[in-house]
């Protein structure tokens, strides 16, 4: 996979985020679009139709649908089965708290749907210090609804420096389950932002992550750690930063955002609500045109990893105040410059009506 | 195994195909994979593709709508086997 073939743009993404609402009834303190409150402004049912029959016509193989908490909209349901009635496959991240028994059996009667449940810690403790009080138990009891149907979900773990040793307990538990782990990165984007510094795992524990993560290849990353890569062995996926590229996110409001990681202005290329709708935004953005040419320049150009690591994220990069010409922050090499340096990131401003 | 020229094929229906302008996508609802496609004749021909007539007679039918040479004609009859193989065509 290389950007080259990419500069020229997919006629839609391949990894396309729909976050459906801001309103969360947990306050997870790493929370990447720091939700909690509905906003006004989110889209009506009518307008999440128009916008998932636009999905449909790009031929959109699958959305990931995130929060806020997704099931908490009361057409949840709804739009979701209006997505797989047209063809485009779900997979839906929540907290699990709202997962009673009538959630569990539609879930479990519904093909090309994926569901994961985030848990941040093999134990009561360790979760619930990042999710909040109950959650540990709140989530393993969506999990068990799941099980008990024979459905096969996913447990969605962000990785972080106090968690990082129960690794091999999550492990165990999805197996238990039937179920498949999913490790993500920890990025300071939302509320991530405040507890970064002092949740990010250390170089140590991305070291061994690394090693950890190529023993056990069934467990999937959605390619969140392919700054790892530079340790030498291509991890799987796509090992670049898809944003803007094959990656995309829809807020709650229709804002179109270069990746579900990067909820700023500047990373804005429009809203759905204007027109041209999500295509024009997605093949016309003075921005995402910008980020598919663009190439992480200084010191990673001539590092000899490159090729594995292109860099690292730009989110992580962007909202601890480095250049995005910088290496990653979590370079394998320890080159990542000082926060502060930064030329910050110029806005191209939006192709506008 | 090559495919059988003598049969008519199909995309399954939890198979997609999208063109794209390097080629195109194709996506397996069933196992969830995605495969990048780098020759734009053979995702037309798959767009096409509709199980009427055998693959051998839809292929030089394509082949000769185009202007293809014989070089490309086995290319898109290797490209197939191998899509076969990875359930994206099956023999009706
Ligand atoms: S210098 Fe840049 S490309 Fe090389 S490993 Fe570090 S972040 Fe990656
Ligand atoms: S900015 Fe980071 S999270 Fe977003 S697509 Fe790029 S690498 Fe992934």
């Amino acid at each position: 996979m290389s950007y080259d073939l990419l500069r020229s743009g997919l006629e839609a993404p391949i990894c396309l985020t729909w976050e459906m609402t801001y309103y969360c009834n947990l306050r997870c303190v790493h929370c990447l679009s720091a939700s909690g409150v509905r906003r006004d402004e989110e889209l009506t049912t009518e307008e999440a139709k128009r916008l998932i029959d636009e999905w449909a016509e790009m031929k959109v193989f699958y959305i990931n649908v995130g929060g806020g908490e997704p099931m908490s909209r009361p057409d949840f349901f709804e739009l979701m089965d209006y997505c797989l009635d047209r063809g485009i496959g779900v997979k839906f991240s929540t907290n699990g708290t709202l997962m009673d028994e009538a959630a569990a059996d539609w879930v479990a009667s519904r093909d090309y749907l994926d569901v994961q449940i985030s848990l941040d810690g093999a134990t009561p403790e360790t979760n619930d210090a990042i999710r909040g009080n109950g959650t540990y138990r709140r989530a393993r009891r969506a999990m068990e609804r799941l099980a008990e149907r024979g459905f096969s979900f996913k447990i969605n773990n962000v990785v972080t420096r106090q968690n990082f040793d129960q690794l091999e307990k999550m492990y165990a538990l999805a197996n238990r389950y039937g179920a498949q782990l999913r490790l993500t990165r920890l990025r300071p984007s939302g509320r991530g932002q405040n507890v970064w510094e002092k949740m990010r795992p250390t170089r140590e524990q991305n070291k061994k992550l690394y090693q950890w993560l190529l023993a056990h290849p069934d467990v999937l990353t959605g390619d969140s750690f392919f700054h790892l890569s530079a340790y030498g062995q291509a991890l799987q996926g796509m090992n670049m930063c898809g944003a803007g590229r094959i990656v995309c996110c829809v807020d709650p409001v229709g804002e179109v955002y270069a990746c579900p990681f990067v909820l700023a202005p500047e990373f804005s290329g429009g809203n759905v609500r204007q027109p041209g709708g999500f295509a024009g935004i997605w093949r016309e953005s003075l921005l995402f045109a910008h980020l598919r040419e663009w190439q992480v320049g200084g010191t990673c150009e001539t590092c000899n990893a490159y090729d594995l690591c292109h860099g690292g994220c730009m989110a992580v990069k962007h909202f601890t105040g480095r250049s995005l010409d910088s290496p990653d922050p979590d370079c394998v090499f320890g080159n990542a410059g000082e926060p502060g340096d930064a030329r910050q990131f110029v806005p191209l401003g939006r192709k506008s009506g | 195994m090559p495919v059988n020229t003598q049969q008519s094929y199909e995309i399954p229906p939890q198979v997609s195909v999208r063109p794209e302008r390097f080629g195109g996508l194709v996506y397996r609802y069933d196992n969830r994979a995605l495969y990048f496609l780098h020759s734009r004749p053979l995702v037309d021909f798959l767009v096409e593709l509709d199980g009427e007539k055998p693959l051998g007679a839809a292929l030089e039918e394509f082949v000769a709508e185009r202007g293809l040479d014989e070089g490309e004609y086995r290319a898109l009859e290797n490209a197939l086997d191998q899509l076969e193989g990875k359930g994206i065509i099956r023999e009706l």
